[in-house]
């Protein structure tokens, strides 16, 4: 009678102590997941940071479109800098742009025009930036994301060099890809890619920016049937002061467009990021230079686009 | 003479203060055992008790001289028992369900179910599941299940509840069967007098949860007492005693 | 045969006896074909998942995260709450068998059904893939042997969380009702406070997808392993305690 309580009491007491230990440790285990995290929260924290892009799509290993851009951004003084390149088939456009306290100039490689926008909102601007900041928001997200993440976060791996820094580093093929994931890419897969083209800066109006939006929309082969998240690889390297230097992730999504032709497209997208803190955006001087004013509200739908990208 | 049961002392209270106190009783091997009192007076209680399906509060129960909690399984392969209703799994039959029964008991052959199924008269309705059987029906199942295993000590709480008259010839033939011829021991709780009188040698009286009375029913018959005098004698002593406080 | 193994076979036999329990297994054979079916015929409308190399594995994640944990809350039900109503319990605690091996052979009984509904899904899932002409790789076989033996290990730890709390109850509707709203809770809190996603036994409903991982720590393996195995001995202990006191 007393051994069965013994027996009891042991395996209720070692076995709660062995719950709280292990549970204790694969919550406190720092996984690729929560590094690739702080970095990225800590890289929120810069002042002014040097961005360079890449992003390329492949389809069946022949490369559509591609595009580069350095980017100079500083939050403090609320200016940022940058160009673009953006080559589809063989046609290629540039794009500089300077953003400056209280207006926004751009301007393409295919004309001497800088386009200039002036910014009406201000306030409205600064007190939407203090709501995305929002502590208590961003943690309930985070605690969202990390429970959609779920044990997908035991994926990333990490591996920490001598020095400090990191290498941060995912790759899901199609079985570990969750089903919700495989189960919605798919419909926005396709979605995106045969959307109708609105051809919208066709039609005369002088008061816009000059670029083509919907060429890279245009290269891609529009996928309808069997579409299948092939392949997602990701990899992040991250600077001993936990800043990002560089992340990289690449798509290979499968699938047949309408005519049953089967389709390996790669997406491509890279960063590296330089400068922490000493970057100054370049600015730009318009005196003596052809200037046309942009309406707001083009400069409004350009913004919605690239939120949806 | 070989000691089968033995309670001493035992006690066991519910929370609405019903229960038994105190209770000691002694079951020598062939002894067949009435437990004889009114309704509530606490005989499931005492059979739950000594068959481990709840714990005493305080006493101690000795199942073939050894402690019955410490030592359950030895001393249950020996017992069988009948613990009030007769419930069983009814979506299963009647064949079925002795088989599962069997399975506790090694030396116990396929042969034995039949011989069982047919002493208690189940035989015809062995392959019917048992949520079509009537309550006599059930109750002479929980006896073919109580008995399979040959035990030596069969314990049957209210046995003829539900049964007809059939029924009852039956059990007591079969009850008085196993005495004679295997020595089989029993304890029987009933608040039937006159069918404890045909079976037993020793009676007990269990009144407001407490053994007030024990006794050779041949000496009682001896004293020109019916077993039914006996009894209302005590239940009336008994509340004479209350009157008085 | 050992008296426990006695009761354990009885209480597969009763299992399999059960009208509702083959129902499950029968549907369980459906089950694949049917969502195989469905999400092809879905696919211009949601462009979901084709049979393929991966279906076994993405199955297995539906399976754990709502079909057997049902099964495991009806399986209780009738194991631990449908008997105290019944009041059958006293068929098995009158027999020469302790407490613990009537517990035992239960929860036996329980892990040896959830076995058997892991091993049918699969089967029927392979059969899926076999007919859909993308028959598996020995390598891709291996990783959905691994996966499906990691998920039998996460439901049974799942499952001694719900064997405890069935020790509450003597009815097996209101048991039923309150596991489905338990676990859509626990399922939800992990969105709300982010410890639970670790701290509760309802989160690693998808741990198997651990084992097909090539690059996962092993460290990471083994703290959740012993998190499972220790919080299945914790709750299995927790409702033995209390299955031993019953009275019946």
């Amino acid at each position: 009678m007393k051994k069965k309580w013994t027996m009891l009491g042991g395996a209720v007491g070692i076995s709660s102590v062995m719950m709280i230990a292990s549970g204790v440790s694969a919550f406190a285990s720092t996984s690729g997941y929560d590094a690739y995290k702080s970095a990225l929260k800590n890289t929120g924290t810069l002042q002014n940071v040097s961005v360079q892009t890449q992003a390329s799509l492949q389809d069946n290993g022949k490369t559509l479109a591609s595009a580069e851009g350095s980017f100079k951004v500083s939050l403090d003084t609320q200016t940022a800098s940058g160009s673009a390149d953006l080559k589809t088939n063989g046609s290629a456009q540039s794009v500089d742009f300077y953003k400056l306290k209280d207006q926004a100039v751009l301007k393409s490689s295919n004309d001497n025009t800088y386009y200039v926008e002036q910014e009406l909102s201000h306030g409205k601007n600064k007190k939407d930036q203090k709501e995305k900041f929002d502590p208590q928001i961003s943690q309930q997200a985070e605690t969202v994301i990390d429970a959609l993440v779920g044990n997908l976060k035991d994926y990333v791996e990490v591996d920490t060099k001598s020095n400090g820094s990191k290498a941060i580093s995912a790759n899901l093929d199609q079985t570990q890809i969750p089903a919700v994931v495989n189960a919605i890419a798919p419909i926005v897969i396709k979605h995106v890619s045969s959307q109708d083209h609105d051809g919208e800066q066709k039609d005369g109006d002088k008061n816009e920016f000059p670029l083509n939006r919907d060429a890279l929309q245009a290269a891609a082969p529009k996928l309808t049937q069997d579409i299948k998240i092939e392949k997602v690889s990701f990899q992040a390297d991250v600077t001993a002061a936990n800043y990002i230097q560089h992340q990289e992730a690449d798509v290979t999504i499968s699938g047949k467009d309408a005519s049953g032709a089967a389709h390996q497209i790669v997406v491509h997208v890279q960063a590296d990021l330089s400068g922490y803190n000493t970057t100054k955006p370049d600015t730009i001087d318009l005196s003596g230079k052809k200037v046309q004013q942009l309406e707001h509200h083009r400069f409004g739908k350009h913004g919605e686009t690239e939120s949806v990208k | 003479m070989d000691t089968m049961l033995e309670t001493s002392q035992l006690t066991k209270t519910y929370r609405n203060q019903r229960g038994i106190r105190n209770i000691s009783l002694r079951l020598n091997a062939g002894d067949v055992y009435g437990l004889l009192g009114p309704n509530g007076a606490g005989k499931t209680t005492f059979l739950k008790l000594v068959t481990g399906l709840i714990r005493p509060d305080e006493g101690k129960i000795t199942l073939f001289r050894q402690d019955l909690i410490d030592h359950f399984e030895a001393g249950m392969q020996h017992v069988g028992c009948m613990i009030e209703s007769a419930d069983f799994h009814d979506f299963i039959t009647a064949g079925q369900y002795l088989k599962m029964v069997r399975r506790y008991y090694p030396d116990v052959t396929e042969h034995r179910i039949t011989q069982v199924l047919e002493a208690v008269g189940l035989i015809s309705v062995r392959n019917d599941k048992i949520k079509h059987y009537s309550t006599g029906m059930k109750q002479k199942l929980a006896l073919a299940a109580a008995i399979l295993p040959n035990p030596k000590l069969v314990i049957l709480d209210e046995p003829t509840n539900g049964l007809d008259i059939d029924g009852m010839v039956m059990f007591r033939r079969i009850i008085q069967q196993l005495s004679e011829e295997h020595g089989t021991t029993f304890l029987i709780s009933s608040h039937m007098i006159h069918e404890l009188e045909q079976l037993c040698n020793r009676v007990g009286v269990i009144v407001e949860g407490q053994l007030v009375r024990e006794g050779d029913v041949r000496d009682l018959l001896a004293g020109g007492q019916s077993l039914e005098q006996f009894y209302i004698h005590e239940l009336e002593s008994r509340k004479g005693e209350k009157s008085v406080v | 045969m050992s008296r426990w193994k006695a009761g354990w076979i009885n209480e597969l036999s009763l299992l399999v006896h059960r009208k509702k329990i083959i129902a499950f297994f029968a549907f369980s054979l459906l089950l694949p074909v049917l969502l195989a079916v469905s999400l092809h015929a879905l696919q211009p409308v949601l462009g979901l998942v084709a049979v393929s190399q991966s279906f076994p594995i993405q199955m297995l994640s539906i399976y754990t995260s709502a079909w057997i944990p049902l099964f495991i809350f009806t399986v209780t039900a009738d194991l631990f709450p449908n008997e105290a109503a019944s009041r059958t319990l006293k068929l098995a605690f009158l027999r020469p068998n302790t407490r613990f091996k009537v517990f035992f052979a239960k929860v036996a009984a329980l892990a040896a059904g959830i076995g058997a509904l892991l091993v049918l899904l699969g089967a029927a899932t392979l059969v899926c893939n076999v007919f859909a002409g993308t028959a598996l790789s020995l390598a891709a076989g291996m990783g959905v042997f691994k996966a499906y033996a990691a998920a039998f290990v996460s439901m049974v730890a799942l499952s001694a969380v719900f064997v405890f709390i069935s020790q509450w109850f003597k009815s097996a509707t209101g048991f039923m009702v309150f596991a489905i709203v338990l676990y859509a809770a626990l399922k939800i809190s992990s969105f709300l406070l982010g410890a639970m996603s670790t701290f509760s036994p309802a989160s690693y409903t998808d741990w198997h997808m651990l084992w097909i991982h090539p690059t996962v720590a092993a460290g990471k393996l083994w703290s959740t392993s012993l998190y499972l195995l220790s919080s299945g001995v914790l709750f299995f202990a927790l409702g033995y305690f209390i299955f031993d006191r019953k009275e019946v």
